[in-house]
């Protein structure tokens, strides 16, 4: 089975003309891990700004949104819209706090149980633990500047929600700085990060809404 | 007692047996005709709208963004993402057959809040109503009617646009959607006799 789904997906990326993509030998992939776990294991802290891009096949533009993302270590989340309104959700003690512009609400049926698998990954992917994540299998690639990690989830369940997850890391860096979130429809919704600080001090009141 | 008792059964009846008439008092204030109403609101092929969109449904509220795009005479695409991005359900809507979802979250998959849904925005997005009756009512117009086999009240203020739809039974309203005419104005679909509410902030994109 998990032949076919790598067979699958590489003739799929091969094919939908990615060529500059290339598959990482496991000698890369093994450095690719271990640089990603020592850079990562000190992080106590994150910061950054984002932007989401939601592309619908029938739309002709991406939808954008913009905010900031501040991330401790080892389960307080904070996603803060900014634009086109004012919007923060924040994972904190295993609450989850939602302020939408200015009306406070404790949880979301529509996002939660989703996001906070996106959470998992997140938070996984920059301390290091995703790769032994046994929900994905996980393929390793490489391009001119950056390296890519794909994650097709195992289970049928998380597969009706989200076929494909890949996370892009761009050259010196060993914290994502792009997450691509593919849906069984083919949309899928990017998210860019810039302006990442790492231990800066947070605010601690921040994570709760 | 046993005549006051009588009295309110009678006034009770009466009452509740007056049929709806939309925002107009008496059957008698509409006159006859055959008229056509246009919405215009979602009738351009290819223009794309994005909402802020609020969905109270029972005690539950999911928030998220809803695209509407005429994609040609026949059908509107409506999708509700949620705040993050991901996709919670995609319906095609079309004019003279029923909708069909593209997608929809497992979590949403339930074939009576899908009827609802696909029913409200079939309302929402229709730009052609034929009526039978026409009224003034203050600085509006209210015209009186059937869309898909329901009573139907369409409102159009004095620049022609639509300002409120109405969907009745003989004898109440059960859907009312109101449509922003003016910047900064949200649209509202609201149900009369179950806990479904939606209101959609017009954004930029």
């Amino acid at each position: 089975m998990k032949k076919i789904i790598f067979t699958a997906l590489f003739l799929g990326t091969t094919l939908m003309g990615f060529s500059q993509e290339k598959a990482m030998t496991s000698d890369e992939k093994n450095t690719f891990k271990k640089e990603i776990v020592s850079t990562t294991k000190d992080i106590k802290t994150l910061s950054t700004d984002f932007v989401q891009y939601k592309n619908m096949s029938f739309m002709s533009k991406e939808i954008e949104s913009k905010g900031q993302m501040q991330l401790s270590i080892p389960n307080k989340l904070l996603w803060k819209y900014t634009s086109p309104f004012a919007y923060s959700i924040a994972f904190a003690d295993n609450k989850i706090t939602i302020n939408d512009q200015g009306k406070k609400n404790k949880i979301d049926v529509g996002n939660n149980k989703k996001f906070a698998k996106i959470n998992t990954l997140i938070v996984g992917s920059i301390s290091g633990n995703m790769f032994d994540d046994k929900e994905f299998t996980i393929t390793y690639f490489k391009n001119k500047n950056r390296r890519i990690a794909k994650l097709v989830p195992l289970s049928k369940e998380i597969a009706q929600y989200i076929s494909e997850i890949v996370l892009y890391f761009d050259e010196g860096q060993n914290t994502v700085s792009e997450v691509k979130l593919i849906e069984p429809s083919a949309d899928y919704t990017r998210i860019v990060f810039s302006n990442k600080k790492i231990n800066s001090k947070l605010d601690e009141k921040a994570f709760t809404n | 007692m046993k005549r006051l008792l009588l009295t309110s059964l009678v006034a009770v009846l009466l009452f509740s047996c007056k049929s709806y008439q939309g925002p107009v008092t008496n059957k008698e204030d509409y006159t006859k005709g055959t008229y056509t109403v246009v919405n215009n609101y979602f009738a351009t092929i290819g223009e794309e709208h994005i909402f802020r969109a609020h969905i109270q449904i029972f005690k539950k509220e999911v928030s998220g963004l809803l695209v509407v795009k005429r994609m040609d005479e026949h059908v509107h695409r409506v999708v509700l993402t949620s705040d993050f991005g991901n996709t919670l359900f995609d319906f095609s809507i079309y004019k003279d057959k029923p909708y069909t979802v593209n997608y929809v979250m497992p979590d949403l998959d339930k074939k009576l809040i899908l009827n609802f849904l696909a029913k409200d925005f079939s309302y929402l997005v229709e730009d052609t109503y034929a009526l039978t009756g026409k009224a003034t009512q203050g600085n509006t117009t209210v015209y009186s009617g059937t869309y898909k086999k329901k009573k139907a009240f369409v409102v159009v203020n004095q620049q022609e646009d639509v300002t409120t739809v109405i969907a009745a039974n003989a004898r109440k309203p059960k859907i009312v959607f109101n449509y922003a005419t003016k910047e900064g104005e949200v649209l509202e679909i609201k149900h009369e006799n179950f806990p479904l509410e939606i209101q959609l902030t017009p954004l930029e994109n």
